[in-house]
């Protein structure tokens, strides 16, 4: 468990609400999720689902989660393409901004 | 301008397949190697890497460390051993003063792992620049479909290591380095969708010709949800083309559905990303949030989406109907619901409601009406109103093996209808003149078969089946076309590198 807040679970939780093919074990640590390596996959990926049409809903998601960089996740591409880590990585240092 | 039109359609045609002749040249090289009377080659083992050090600048005893390839998850013990990992300052080459004091996995991911220091990062010598972080050991893996490791384990048998600033870089800098790479991010299959097809034809007496379909939308214009967008269906011959640009800008707001039920999972967010949260208590709010998760787990729609938009309509490569239009729709968006299987899904959109209304800005020259009735008829035309909804469904599975010549099969049907409250101009495909089409309804048709090729290449090559049938604006031509072609995308972020 990090000492700082990453955002990581939430985007994983965002997903997760967006497509029924992704799963999220939150009561582990570190939590887990199907498929096990989300993060390596692109938002298109079969196994993830999420088309860009989806990716504001996804972002909406994110934001219920993550209300205070509501304005950065804005910012986040509708390009469903986008490897799901660089995303994370993104949030973790909106995040980091605050202090 | 119709040599202009088919100018601009061969240029898109052969962009296409020249890139998909350079993959197949470059396919055919990888696999030219003689194979006959020669002997196995060992597999050497594979030289793995750190590919990323990120620290957080807020507790300065934090790396998230990301390697090129997944690390097998079976093997704990091996890789996460506090002991594996030397961190030391460079150029003095001292050893840290803040111990290891945890290692362990990234959630959703074998190819990430944080390291936790006991204390802040203070530089072993006053001129150490650089941390120098050290693995003496670690176990890769390949991964199976799941993501689960798999496979024989590889056991590293030299360190790998990895550096990074002493001081971490400015996170506003570090920031504004990953929001553009996100900007950078190759274009999705849609936007990507410059589908230059080989050839179209409506199957009866028209003799093949070129086409292509343009779905184009700019990066963020700065504001909020503010983006641009270029449509275009087009082809060469006027018995099937239908005549169709659109270009303009678009406001989108979101909302999404289960509100409540969100804002209860971040209460328990909130307990798990809290310091002074036990271990129990952290235990607990993941609990609850599972539980919270499933009630939408087997929900059909995910949110609304709004759209306020202002957009000039044309016909594709002429300007001899022109509209300017303000349009506003609503959309009901689906989520990515399973077929039976992890490799399938489909997905829904509808648009119970649109408005369009615009002013005609450029009509056909008297000469181009087919009679001097209709000419006087198009020059009374000037307002637009429409009324629209429509929606789109999509289907696809993904081979989930590496063998067979299709990784992915894609079906989207698409339906629009619009009902014109007032006259607009049409062209007359038959005498390839304009007259005016009476208010009503005016239907669009659309299904697109995607079969993606296996490859092993960072694209994929794949060939496109469309049929599109009614009209389309500004001048709703009554259009019949097939149309097949080649296609490309991005194999990035479909798997994790294997080794």
């Amino acid at each position: 468990m990090s000492l700082s807040k990453t955002g990581r679970l939430e985007v994983a939780l965002a997903i997760s609400a967006t497509s029924n093919l992704v799963t999220v074990d939150a009561s582990q640590n570190p939590f887990k999720t199907k498929p096990a390596n989300l993060f390596d996959r692109s938002f298109d990926n079969p196994g993830v689902g999420i088309a860009d049409e989806q990716m504001p809903i996804f972002k909406g998601n994110l934001t219920a989660f993550l209300p205070e960089i509501s304005a950065d996740i804005a910012t986040i591409p509708d390009n469903a393409k986008q490897v799901i880590r660089e995303v994370a990585k993104f949030v973790k240092l909106s995040l980091e901004a605050l202090g | 301008m119709r040599i202009t039109s088919r100018l601009a359609l061969s240029c898109v045609l052969l962009l296409c397949l020249g890139t998909v002749v350079a993959h197949a040249q470059t396919t055919a090289s990888v696999f030219s190697a003689p194979t006959t009377g020669a002997l196995p080659v060992p597999t050497p083992t594979p030289e793995y890497k750190i590919a990323a050090i990120d620290p957080d600048s807020r507790t300065n005893r934090e790396f998230q460390i990301r390697f090129d390839a997944p690390l097998d998850a079976r093997q704990e013990k091996v890789n996460f051993v506090v002991s594996n990992v030397t961190i030391v300052g460079l150029p003095s080459n001292k050893p840290l003063t803040a111990k290891v004091e945890r290692v362990d996995f990234l959630g959703g991911t074998h190819t990430e792992i944080e390291i936790i220091l006991d204390s802040p990062v203070a530089a072993p010598n006053s001129g150490d620049k650089n941390l120098k972080i050290c693995f003496n050991k670690l176990s890769f893996a390949a991964e199976d479909n799941a993501g689960n490791s798999t496979g024989e384990p590889h056991v590293t048998d030299k360190p790998i290591c990895g550096e990074t600033p002493t001081t971490p870089v400015d996170v506003a800098v570090r920031k504004a380095k990953q929001a553009e790479l996100l900007g950078k991010t190759p274009t999705t299959s849609d936007e990507r969708n410059i589908f230059a097809s080989g050839f179209v034809s409506t199957g009866k007496d028209t003799k093949p010709q070129g086409g292509a379909a343009v779905n184009l939308n700019s990066k963020d214009l700065g504001v909020e949800g503010l983006t641009a967008f270029l449509r275009l269906k087009k082809t060469t011959d006027d018995k099937t083309d239908p005549k169709y640009l659109e270009l303009g800008i678009n406001q989108r707001r979101v909302a999404v559905f289960r509100r409540k039920t969100k804002q209860q999972i971040k209460e328990q967010l909130d307990i798990i990303n809290d310091p002074k949260s036990s271990a129990e208590a952290r235990k607990a709010a993941g609990l609850r949030i599972n539980q919270l998760a499933n009630k939408y787990k087997n929900d059909l729609f995910g949110g609304l989406i709004f759209d306020f938009g202002l957009k000039l309509e044309s016909e594709a490569l002429k300007f001899n109907v022109s509209n300017f239009v303000g349009e506003s729709m609503l959309q009901i968006q689906s989520r990515t619901l399973s077929l039976g299987s992890p490799n399938s899904g489909m997905r829904l959109r509808l648009v119970p409601v649109g408005i369009e209304v615009g002013y005609n800005l450029s009509k056909p020259e008297d000469g181009q009406a087919v009679s001097p009735q209709q000419a006087a008829l198009i020059k009374g035309l000037d307002w637009i109103a429409r009324y629209k909804f429509g929606g789109t469904y999509t289907l696809y599975y993904q081979n989930p093996t590496e063998t067979g010549l299709f990784s992915r099969i894609e079906l989207e049907l698409k339906a629009a209808g619009r009902y014109l409250f007032f006259d607009e101009a049409t062209f007359d495909k038959a005498k390839k003149l304009y007259a005016v089409t009476e208010k009503g309804f005016k239907p669009w048709y659309e299904a697109n078969l995607n079969l993606f090729f296996m490859s092993k290449g960072s694209i994929r090559p794949g060939f496109k089946l469309t049929f599109n049938r009614g009209g389309l604006p500004p001048v709703f031509t009554d259009t019949r076309t097939f149309q097949y072609g080649f296609v490309i995308e991005s194999t990035e972020g479909d798997k994790t590198e294997k080794k």
